[in-house]
């Protein structure tokens, strides 16, 4: 980070401000600020603040500095500095030749263990069975993931059509993990933390050129490393278990051509060619890919617009034959090779100004080789009765499929500035390529925008989704309601308002829950089965209600604020009068979540270049079966900003 | 002695009208961004500020300044506010064409930028999304001229996938430390609207260690990403689309044998043992 603000300062101040003192219509635009922070929590930080490691404490800062003339322009930002989370950007133009971007971004993510639990005689009562290695269920465990970026194009200043690229890509992750390993008895395991310490890096290098007044074609050559330096921790309760992470090193080459082709006024044409190969280091497996695409943009008549698209995806697993895990297991000779083939047909059409028509067909075919099925081994009975002997049924993955999706869609700009689209899908497939997947699909959606005085906007939104699959003896099937409405006001420069709010649920149905004295959600010989609600194994249902608002009041004051809500729900619903209780629900959720932030701004009208500004936040978590997720964090921030 | 006097009256008129009608075939001349200021002072003083009026000092192809992208101005200028006065719409206004025309109208520069190789067959232009839509030249924010900031341009239209980045479980999106431009490329792709060609090598970029190819696979996982996740939010954690088991029942018929009881209320997610789950150097039953 270090390294980063000096050599932005250096170049900033240096070269580019030099010159900029040179020319008559050069401007600069920089700015400092400084603000006090403070940041109080209760409970877990792990949800509440999930993404945001921020260290508030003290003082954070911000610099930028930004200015262009004759030579070009120059930008440098550095925000949070002091915080643990500093993100910098840069960027530099010299004339028309040269591109310089760099960007470093640091985020903590919290990754609390998922627990979870189960409703058992009317109470919820939480997941039981680990053992624990030196953590507890307070333990955080937080990943330090810092994200840097510098591309480099090089322009013909004679042609801004020939350039040169390049690009460096890396992200450095460094903390802890919750982990697993298995116990020393069977259907036992055991909970610990690990370290994480690994690295990605991306390295690109680019050309590209037209090939003729109304064409270019670029390349772009990519290779990738990943790389894991952490340390394992073993577990002391397991021979030869170790806990995670251990993530086998990884490389990728590849190769991508572009290009496109304009024939003449009313045709262009795009397309791409991709080869790759991924290798896992630590098995010597590799994946070597290809991909196509081919497409065709034509405006067939003034209203009338036709496009097709070509899309072939192709990977083929190398397996290495030679390969032992450390445990002893021989790996798998055969893993899926897979070729999926799309075409994309799309016109549309204005029979008048105020209406737009659009009609889509696409086909998608699936083919997967040389991979093994799942074998169920145990006995079961379906929710009728219907018994099944072990070995009688298969998890099949689909050797082929066949996918027809057509789509309509309208819209429409109605009277008093109404505007109205509506769109309906269907999905029609010869069987789905997985158990959870549907192979018949139907989608309808209709959104209206209704401009209400003073500059306001309402948006009203509706979808609608229903979907089975029947690749094996269950059936599978969901639907989804989704309702949303948003208001965005602009009144006047002194108010402006919005709001957002949006409702969903989502159910999934299988009947293929099931359970007999010798499977796993009965223990003994007396309950033999355990069916759900209307064959329904998961409901959800989200509620989103937010708003914004920014308000300029006399004297240089203005007031900022937004706030949210959101309540998720869960439930797979059943009744299971089990051995040791009435099981009610298998894995509830219910989440609460409030957002809000106040911030006041104030410039003297005098002095416009000073600004000060005084900000609280507020985010309060709360999962209403287990309260070791919940937390509140509250941040108050206050500062100026001097603008030079 | 009335009849000279109306047609000198009569002359002097048509005098006045030929004078102020553009003459045949006359074009319009660059008068230069200081005089198109005199009227349009605010858009003047806001572009300034922007990232073309800040490129406008140094870049070849805007070094005329407004009239690099609007045309030669005099007769607009000469116009001076009159509607009715055919010079006054000769100036090159984008908001007054159609859908193709007003891309074209910024394609004249930018078709050669690397990021717009697929714009003519992307999803947007196909779907009549301009570049104004979404970019703003005389009061865009930042360097890519934007209509409001990176993610709220795309989420003022996208509104399912903004309620979904409120649910529990999310990248971090609304909390800055992502873009929708980090998976998607608006202008359009290889593989749809997505950066990458084709979507488990778009999260492999940072999601790597979930990719392989391991020594011993997870069907789903090598075909989509999408088969377990729901990747604009969910109300479970680690994005997945459903709780365990019912997820992992979706697929697998049933749960495998247990006799005790303990383990059975004890244990509810399959990831406790089945903890590698996106495939396995170690274990077939990704259980280490």
């Amino acid at each position: 980070m270090t390294r980063f603000l000096l050599i932005g300062l250096l170049m900033g101040a240096g070269a580019w401000s030099a010159r900029a003192e040179e020319d008559a219509a050069a401007a600069t635009d920089n700015a400092v600020a400084m603000r006090f922070v403070h940041l109080d929590f209760e409970q877990s930080r792990g949800r509440v603040q999930e993404y945001d490691g921020k260290l508030y404490r003290d003082m954070h800062g911000d610099v930028k500095l930004a200015n262009q003339g004759k030579q070009g322009l120059f930008d440098f930002s550095l925000k949070d500095i002091g915080s643990t989370e500093e993100n910098g950007v840069l960027n530099a133009d010299y004339q028309d030749n040269l591109r310089i971007s760099a960007k470093v971004d640091t985020m903590h993510h919290r990754q609390d263990y998922a627990r979870t639990g189960i409703i058992l005689k009317g109470a919820w009562q939480p997941t039981t069975h680990f053992t624990t290695v030196d953590i507890a269920t307070t333990t955080e465990f937080v990943v330090r993931r810092t994200e840097s970026d510098i591309d480099l194009i090089l322009l013909n200043p004679e042609n801004a059509a020939q350039w040169l690229s390049a690009e460096f890509w890396t992200v450095e992750k460094f903390g802890s993990m919750a982990a697993r390993a298995p116990g020393t008895a069977s259907g036992t395991a055991t909970l610990g933390s690990a370290n994480v310490n690994n690295t990605k890096r991306d390295v690109i290098i680019g050309l590209g050129t037209n090939i003729n007044e109304y064409g270019a074609v670029s390349l772009d050559i990519v290779h990738s490393e990943f790389k894991d330096d952490s340390n394992t921790s073993k577990d002391t309760h397991a021979i030869n278990s170790t806990l995670k992470p251990i993530f086998g090193a990884q490389q990728m080459t590849g190769a991508e051509l572009k290009f496109r082709q304009d024939m003449g006024k009313d045709l262009g044409l795009t397309g791409a060619l991709t080869g790759r190969q991924r290798e896992n280091l630590s098995n010597g497996y590799k994946r070597n890919t290809i991909v196509g695409a081919l497409n065709a943009a034509y405006k067939a008549r003034q209203n009338l617009s036709l496009s097709g698209k070509l899309y072939l995806n192709a990977y083929q697993v190398e397996e290495n034959s030679g390969y032992v895990s450390p445990i002893g297991n021989k790996g798998n000779g055969s893993q899926m090779d897979k070729t999926n083939l799309k075409g994309d047909f799309n016109a549309n059409y204005r029979p008048v100004e105020a209406v737009r028509l659009t009609a889509a067909y696409k086909i998608e075919i699936d083919n997967r080789r040389d991979h093994g099925d799942y074998n169920e081994g145990t006995v079961g009975y379906y929710s009728d009765g219907t018994l099944v002997l072990p070995n009688g049924q298969n998890t099949q993955t689909a050797h082929s499929d066949v996918r027809h999706n057509f789509r309509v869609g309208a819209k429409a700009e109605l009277p008093f500035g109404i505007e109205a689209d509506a769109d309906y899908k269907r999905l029609q497939a010869n069987h789905s390529s997985f158990g959870n997947q549907n192979n018949r699909q139907n989608d309808a959606s209709l959104t209206i925008t209704v401009p209400l005085p003073q500059r306001v906007d309402m948006v009203l939104a509706t979808e609608y989704m229903d979907g089975t699959g029947s690749q094996m003896p269950w059936n599978h099937a969901e639907s989804r309601n989704d309702y949303r409405a948003s208001l965005n006001w602009a009144a006047t420069n002194k108010v402006c308002v919005g709001a957002d709010t949006s409702y969903e649920t989502i159910r999934y149905f299988t009947n293929g829950f099931i359970g007999n004295a010798a499977a796993t959600l009965v223990a003994a010989q007396t309950s033999p089965i355990a069916w759900h609600e209307g064959g329904m194994s998961n409901r959800q249902k989200n509620t989103v209600v937010g708003g914004h608002g920014r308000i300029n009041l006399p004297m240089g004051f203005v007031v900022l604020g937004n706030g949210s809500y959101t309540w998720s729900k869960e439930e797979t619903p059943m009744h299971w009068a089990s051995t040791v209780g009435a099981v009610g629900d298998y894995t509830p959720r219910d989440i609460r979540i409030a957002r809000g932030s106040v911030t006041v701004e104030y410039t003297p009208p005098k002095y416009k270049h000073l600004s000060a500004r005084a900000g609280y936040r507020i985010d309060n978590w709360v999962d209403k079966f287990d309260s070791s997720n919940s937390g509140r964090a509250s941040v108050v921030n206050a500062g100026v900003n001097v603008k030079f | 002695m009335r009849t000279p006097t109306i047609s000198f009256i009569l002359a002097a008129a048509c005098a006045l009208l030929i004078a102020r009608q553009p003459r045949a075939a006359e074009t319009a001349a660059k008068v230069g961004a200081e005089v198109c200021a005199n009227c349009h002072s605010e858009v003047a003083e806001n572009f300034a500020k922007t990232f073309h009026g800040r490129k406008s000092l140094s870049a070849k192809k805007l070094k005329d300044g407004c009239e690099s992208c609007h045309g030669a101005g005099s007769l607009h200028a000469a116009a001076a506010g009159d509607k009715d006065n055919p010079g006054y719409a000769t100036i090159r206004n984008p908001n007054k064409l159609t859908t193709s025309e007003g891309a074209e109208f910024c394609l004249d520069c930018h078709k050669e930028t690397k990021a717009l190789m697929m714009w003519k067959t992307g999803a947007h232009n196909q779907n009549g999304v301009n570049c104004l839509k979404c970019h703003s030249v005389h009061n865009g924010e930042g360097r890519y001229s934007l209509v409001k900031g990176e993610t709220e341009t795309c989420l003022k239209c996208h509104t399912r996938q903004k309620t979904d980045m409120n649910l529990p479980s999310h990248h971090p999106v609304l909390e800055g430390k992502m873009t929708c431009t980090s998976c998607h490329n608006p202008h359009g792709g290889v593989e749809g609207n997505l950066k990458a060609d084709s979507l488990i090598e778009l999260c492999a970029k940072c999601h790597s260690e979930k990719v392989g190819p391991f020594a011993f696979e997870h069907a789903p996982v090598s075909d989509s990403c999408t088969n377990c996740h729901a990747v604009h939010g969910s109300v479970n954690d680690r994005l997945l689309k459903q709780a365990m088991p019912a997820l992992c029942l979706g697929c697998h018929l049933k749960e495998h044998s247990q006799t005790s009881m303990a383990r059975v209320t004890g244990k509810v997610r399959c990831t406790d043992c089945h903890f590698e789950i996106h495939g396995s150097d170690r274990s077939s039953t990704f259980k280490n």
